[in-house]
């Protein structure tokens, strides 16, 4: 290219310097470096649990799952190509992780609430009785979806992710996830509608807060 | 469910998005500290043991190798390979500035061609700025950071190629064309030569189905987005039925919330000669799938025929918003607030109700000069769904709106209001520049 016009400056685009960016942390992690395997657990355990949570249902400890992301992460680092994309890798081990846990309890028939039918308070701290139990019965709807149609759902619908952000993390093209989701919203909202505490609790919130994502 | 409409897809997605919101409010995973820590020293004991000791990497070697040795056995006996396919490779042309992934071509320069390894090109001209983001085996993400690019992504089973511009994302299966970024005048083109994309942005929620022949404007500081036909000298493939028929006009949308997005849009936008020739053979296709194809003037005149008055008191709540939809790009700006008060008088309650308070005051706004009007058409919208779809444009649009009408200190409370609800709205910049003007 020499020759052929000026040659410009990059664009510089790099966090403040005082924060250490995904792509250091995951170029460290994979070089092994244990301090970054740990820096990368305190930048994303609360979104590995908190996607682990929402997948799997109120009630169930992910604590165990939760280790288990990263520790496939950490077995599986070398296979990041992109470092920048550490978020979007962590996420996709994850999402396979809440599918394999949902696989083995739907097999060894523990996908239940807790036995008692209560959700721990840790679950739900300040929930009031009302809106816990319309959690709890919501997810008995979800139980009864198959794995991918739940994953879908939670995604979009809990998780707030947009379509193609759905579609992306299932792997899926968009319009097979439109028409995936299109499915499975039918059918938990017939169920919803069979559920006389869902409904209530969607009379008494009613239709005001619109409905983004936001 | 008294107050949960449950007529339409729209309001029961609604409804199941209220659903999802409660189980996110409830279900954060939060941990105490104490739980915090523990499971910090149990994640690093675990590493701690398992990781990279001499044996643990004869192991894994031997274990690898193992598995390389039954991949090469079944990609022979199958005849491609069992475990993974290599992502797509590219090759960049000069006089391209690349960094690795970094596109860049100076303006002084010809144009700089990337090659992709399945076939596929990019051709970014000259000024433009770009981003190879990820390369998978089934195809790109590429970022356009600023300027003109043209793609042809070569059509295979399951490809997958994503090109984002801006706020905006185009998704691409096997198509070819132009598409234009200027983050400056926020100004986004999209001109399909061949095949079909799906296209993502500030005016676009849920996506818009563009079809070859057709070019799409949206212009972000205008807020608007249009369709046009193409030069058909430029393109490959018959563009719209209903763009034949009428080269000339041109698709304005104001903010186009609903009707050109959506399914029906995905359904029916046209995809060429067979699709056109499928679509003759239906029979009359409703109002919202002209609008889709573009036809404004045939709903328009439909509705003149059957009497207007006829029209706004009998449609369908679907008609009606397509309705409105056809007028508002047709420039019948009259037709328009009829088409949406109609809505609000008898749907009130459902979200087109609610979505036409905010069409209103974007009518008052722009086309009708009456920014007072449109800023209590705002206020309604901004009461009615506080959370809503258009929440974060309605509060944008009412800041400039009151800025222009009383002055930037009265629209500096909005503005701060604006920044701690929508920090990164598509108004932030506008907030940010009024909070910090004397």
């Amino acid at each position: 290219m020499a020759g052929r016009g000026p040659r410009p400056v990059l664009v510089a685009r790099r966090e403040a310097p005082e924060e250490v960016d995904d792509a250091t942390l995951a170029r460290s992690a994979i070089a092994g470096d244990p301090a970054a395997h740990t820096a990368i657990w305190d930048r994303h355990h609360a979104l590995v649990r908190r996607v682990l949570l929402r997948a799997i249902g109120p009630g169930n400890d992910v604590e165990d799952q939760v280790q288990e992301v990263f520790f496939r992460f950490y077995r599986n680092r070398a296979s990041l190509r992109d470092p920048s994309a550490l978020r979007s890798f962590l996420f996709g081990i994850t999402l396979r992780v809440a599918a394999s846990e949902l696989r083995s309890r739907r097999i060894r028939g523990w996908l239940r609430l807790t036995p008692d039918g209560v959700l721990d308070e840790h679950a739900a701290p300040r929930a009031d009785a009302d809106a816990r139990e319309a959690v709890k019965r919501l997810y008995a709807i979800l139980d009864q979806l198959d794995t991918k149609s739940r994953l879908g759902f939670v995604l979009h619908y809990v998780e707030g992710l947009g379509m193609l952000e759905v579609a992306s993390a299932l792997g899926v093209s968009l319009a097979t996830a439109k028409r995936r989701l299109a499915r499975v919203s039918a059918r938990v909202w017939a169920m919803a509608q069979g559920d006389r505490l869902l409904v209530e609790y969607l009379d008494a919130t009613g239709p005001a807060s619109g409905s983004g994502t936001q | 469910m008294s107050h949960w409409p449950v007529s339409s897809q729209e309001s029961r997605d609604e409804a199941l998005h209220a659903l999802g919101r409660m189980a996110r409010t409830h279900l954060t995973g939060n941990v105490s500290p104490l739980e915090e820590a523990e499971a910090r020293r149990r994640l690093r004991a675990h590493l701690a043991n398992e990781p990279f000791s001499a044996s643990a990497r004869r192991k894994a070697r031997l274990a690898f190798a193992g598995l390389a040795v039954a991949a090469t056995v079944a990609a022979i006996v199958v005849g491609r390979p069992l475990f993974h396919r290599p992502p797509l490779t590219f090759d960049v042309d000069i006089p391209i500035v690349s960094d690795r992934d970094y596109l860049l071509v100076p303006s002084t320069a010809p144009s700089g061609h990337v090659a992709f390894s399945d076939g596929s090109k990019l051709t970014l001209s000259p000024g433009g700025r770009g981003r190879i983001v990820n390369l998978h085996a089934d195809g790109a993400e590429i970022g356009l950071e600023d300027g003109r690019a043209s793609l042809d992504v070569v059509h295979r089973a399951g490809a997958r190629w994503l090109v984002a511009a801006g706020p905006f994302a185009i998704s691409v299966t096997g198509t070819a064309f132009d598409v234009r970024w200027s983050g400056a005048d926020e100004l986004f083109e999209v001109e399909l030569r061949s095949g079909s994309v799906t296209i993502r942005g500030p005016l676009a929620a849920a996506g818009i189905e563009l079809a070859a022949g057709q070019k799409l404007i949206a212009d972000l500081q205008a807020n608007q987005l249009r369709i046009e036909r193409i030069a058909s000298d430029t393109r490959e493939e018959a563009s719209a039925p209903a763009m034949e028929t009428n080269p000339s006009e041109s698709a304005v949308a104001s903010a186009t919330p609903h009707t050109v997005v959506g399914a029906a849009a995905a359904q029916s936008a046209p995809r060429g000669r067979s699709a056109r020739r499928e679509a003759a053979d239906e029979a009359k296709p409703s109002w919202t799938q002209r609008v889709v194809a573009g036809d404004f003037r045939g709903v328009l005149a439909d509705a003149d025929q059957r009497g207007l008055e006829n029209a706004l008191k009998q449609s369908t709540l679907a008609d009606l918003v397509a309705l409105a939809d056809a007028a508002r790009y047709g420039g019948r700006v009259d037709v328009a607030h009829r088409a949406l008060m109609a809505q609000r008088d008898r749907f009130a309650g459902s979200t087109s109700a609610r979505t036409a308070a905010f069409l209103l005051g974007r009518l008052a706004d722009t086309s009708e000069a009456q920014p007072a009007a449109a800023i209590g058409w705002y206020d309604r919208y901004l009461v009615e769904a506080p959370r809503g779809e258009f929440a974060s444009e309605a509060l944008g649009r009412k800041l400039v709106a009151v800025q222009r009408v009383s002055g930037a200190a009265s629209a500096r409370p909005l503005a701060e209001e604006y920044l701690r609800r929508f920090p990164q709205g598509p108004y932030a910049a506008k907030a940010r520049e009024l909070t910090l003007s004397p």
